[in-house]
């Protein structure tokens, strides 16, 4: 399905936003943010918003009018509790025509205090640790509103040890993309792959990019074969199968 | 007694409750359950609190869980899920639906709350209710619209709005959300505000939220943004 920008809305790039995290705050994040949006020209008496958010909690900063760099410094995010999986958008807006959106970026991630971005961010499956216990079960595939977080119950250890595990890269992972990949198929998606900031298309460019093509965008098409090649790409990337079989004989199993 | 929260293990205990009911096979909770410390920890307060809130009644349920949260001097109330599970244990009997002499819980998100996840946070009976009621106490006049009814039936509109967290957190969007579908001379809900139209309200919204900025529009400049289809509950106070 094609989308349309009809509104003359400006995408505002990654690279001109910066959040970054101090690392010297107490119970709540505490961050640093600089724009430097004068290549865009969106007018003087336009107000620049940031939002931060994360499942439940939500919070909005007045940055001020627009200037060519717009900076400000030690935002305490009172309404969280850490810096985890946090995410900003920010937005350029006309307050006094209605509240029209001037520009906007979406999913800003913040840096740390050395400058480098969570490696969980840059991962297109980030990876919780949390209690299950409600779910019954010991891993599931988390929707928010434009993203997809695969949860590992905390009781099978720390994030970093399940997600280094033989049996979650040879069983867990693969099950996990082959269900994010049918709901992606499923739902309604762009077939000109033109909002890089969506999450159907972040998955279909990735299946693309380890050669596995694009989905059919026919109503009928179920893509049973896109989804098998892209799995079977991926694994063939991680390389697990023969650690795994190795793994099996060395403790005789098999 | 004493109001508690639940513990990893009250929580489970209460899943395996919940879970007996809606297989058939009921499997009753220990009469010393919500006192008991392997299942509760304790908070402090008084039980009979929670039995004066006024369940027919979601707006005054949640006025009653606001003035319980402060009394008890709960911090962080929000993320709290034991206290507002163990609130759920307590006033199981009367939230719980039932067929014949059966309980019918339905889905556990309706007892087990769950901060983290907006998607079942919304269906929890009290804790939704309260968090709205919190958030947005200083529009309490405009809050009936989303909070009429009985606790344990919330209805089409409150399932399409509070499931938004962008529409439910913005106070113009109460205000949006009352100005189209409350009848102020009648005092409740417009007809047909119920059906299709909240599902198809929030829809649009989300569309419009590609282009507009909510937070930054009144009520009245939200609802002017509406298509033909919502002009039968436009300027009908």
């Amino acid at each position: 399905m094609k989308r349309f920008n009809f509104t003359g809305r400006k995408k505002i790039l990654k690279d001109d936003v910066k959040v970054k995290l101090r690392d010297d705050f107490g119970h709540s994040p505490v961050v640093d943010v600089r724009l430097d949006i004068s290549e865009y020209e969106f007018p003087g008496q336009a107000k620049v918003i940031l939002e931060a958010e994360h499942k439940t909690r939500f919070m909005r900063i007045d940055l001020g009018l627009v200037h060519p760099v717009v900076m400000l410094n030690g935002i305490v995010l009172d309404r969280f509790d850490d810096a985890e999986n946090l995410q900003f958008r920010i937005k350029v807006v006309d307050v006094e025509n209605g509240g029209l959106l001037f520009g906007i970026a979406n999913k800003i991630k913040p840096y740390d205090k050395d400058d480098n971005l969570d490696t969980n961010s840059k991962s297109i499956l980030p990876v919780e640790s949390k209690d299950l216990t409600s779910y019954g079960v010991l891993w599931r595939i988390d929707w928010g509103n434009d993203s997809v977080v695969l949860q590992v119950d905390r009781e099978l250890g720390s994030k970093d040890q399940v997600v280094r595990s033989l049996t979650f890269k040879s069983f867990i992972f693969p099950a996990a993309v082959h269900l994010i990949l049918r709901k992606i198929v499923n739902d309604r998606w762009d077939s000109d792959l033109s909002d890089t900031d969506e999450l159907q298309t972040q998955w279909i460019l990735f299946a693309q990019q380890l050669g596995a093509g694009l989905p059919d965008p026919s109503e009928d098409a179920d893509n049973d074969d896109w989804i098998e090649s892209t799995i079977r790409l991926f694994m063939q990337k991680l390389n697990v199968r023969n650690k795994l079989l190795e793994d099996v004989m060395e403790r005789g199993l098999k | 007694m004493k109001i508690g929260r639940l513990r990893d293990k009250g929580v489970e205990r209460f899943i395996r409750f919940l879970d007996g009911h809606r297989s058939g096979v009921p499997q009753d909770l220990p009469n010393d359950f919500l006192s008991n410390n392997t299942f509760v920890e304790p908070i402090g307060g008084d039980s009979d609190w929670l039995n004066e809130l006024d369940l027919g009644n979601r707006l005054s349920a949640a006025k009653g869980l606001h003035e319980i949260v402060l009394k008890l001097n709960l911090t962080s109330a929000e993320k709290d899920s034991g206290f507002w599970s163990w609130c759920s244990v307590f006033l199981f009997d009367r939230l719980c639906k039932t067929s014949g002499s059966s309980f019918k819980p339905g889905e556990l998100p309706i007892w087990i709350a769950e901060p983290d996840n907006y998607r079942r946070y919304y269906r929890h009976y009290l804790a939704s209710i309260w968090s709205v009621y919190a958030a947005h106490k200083d529009r309490e006049d405009k809050l009936k619209v989303l909070l009429n009814g009985p606790v344990n039936t919330p209805g089409e509109l409150w399932a399409q709005v509070a499931a938004t967290e962008t529409l439910i957190t913005n106070p113009s969007m109460i205000d949006a959300v009352y100005g189209l579908y409350w009848d102020e001379a009648k005092h409740e809900r417009k007809k047909g505000s119920g059906g299709n139209s909240p599902r198809r309200l929030t829809k649009v919204l989300k569309q419009f939220d590609k282009t507009y900025d909510f937070f930054s529009m009144s009520g009245d400049e939200i609802i002017a943004l509406l298509p033909a289809e919502f002009d039968r509950f436009k300027n009908t106070q």
